[in-house]
């Protein structure tokens, strides 16, 4: 690890992955039992977005304290610019249906790893 | 919807090798299933804004870096970065942190010199990853890689 100082700091900053995503913060704004109506088709959208290789990562966001779903959803995608990853979030079935809205953000992820094993004898992984 | 292989019928079996028969046609019947296959990896998302000047927020930055760098190190970072708005505005940093519970994750974040100091509060959440996925390409020639 290095010592990050005043010195060094935009040199270390200037060497980061820096990947750029788009953060789709999405809200439930109908009943649920509407909005269940939509999950399979959002489902299907979610799997052919990751299928496209589109997907980075989703799935719902819960309050830190309950545990209770709050209605929100965390979706980070991959596209070229804003224009493009709106039409990604605005495919969404539970958009184009308004059973949800969401905010467009841009991520850049520049800290942080994985530990990825992979057995060849019985094809699986873990994914830490 | 492209599907590089036809849609299979979804079963206990060959939910599992979704990695080789791909697209699946989800129906009523078989979204339990596939949710319930699904990775679900629990992480806890740190929504950080600023509420100090900027001059107060980067006398932190070195300070704020190595707390990153370390917790990348500990292993407990997955990934951190500024949030902007699509016109490029600035509005919080998204930090996604590995924690066994609330209090774990919220001992992490606090230990956030920008957190401690008070430049900058948060806003904690439970995130359960369920969808998603990444190429990860390794050279060995000149140990570099991409992740895509």
């Amino acid at each position: 690890m290095v010592t990050v100082t005043q010195d060094n700091i935009e040199s270390i900053m200037s060497n980061v992955l820096g990947k750029k995503l788009y953060v789709v913060l999405t809200r439930g704004i109908k009943p649920a039992e509407e909005i269940r109506k939509f999950r399979v088709a959002h489902i299907q959208h979610q799997m052919d977005l990751e299928e496209r290789g589109i997907l980075f990562a989703a799935g719902p966001l819960a309050d830190a304290v309950s545990g209770q779903k709050q209605r929100l959803g965390l979706i980070v995608i991959r596209a070229e610019n804003e224009a493009e990853a709106r039409k990604i979030a605005d495919s969404d079935p539970m958009h184009a249906n308004g059973m949800r809205q969401y905010e467009l953000f841009q991520w850049s992820i520049n800290e942080g790893g994985f530990n990825l094993r992979i057995r060849y004898s019985n094809q699986s992984y873990d994914f830490d | 919807m492209v599907a590089r292989n036809p849609p299979v019928a979804n079963t206990g079996d060959n939910i599992r090798n979704l990695g080789s028969a791909r697209m699946v046609a989800v129906t009523m019947e078989n979204v339990g299933r596939i949710k319930d296959a699904m990775l679900k990896k629990k992480l806890w998302v740190v929504i950080t804004k600023d509420v100090a000047s900027p001059e107060e927020v980067r006398a932190l930055s070195a300070a704020h870096i190595q707390y990153q760098i370390s917790l990348e190190e500990r292993g407990i970072m997955f990934g951190a970065g500024g949030l902007r708005k699509p016109d490029g505005t600035r509005v919080a940093g998204q930090i996604v942190i590995r924690a066994k519970d609330e209090a774990e994750a919220r001992a992490i974040a606090d230990a956030d010199p920008r957190h401690k100091a008070g430049v900058r509060t948060y806003e904690l959440f439970e995130w359960s990853m369920n969808e998603g996925g990444f190429n990860l390409r390794i050279r060995f020639s000149d140990r570099s890689y991409t992740l895509d």
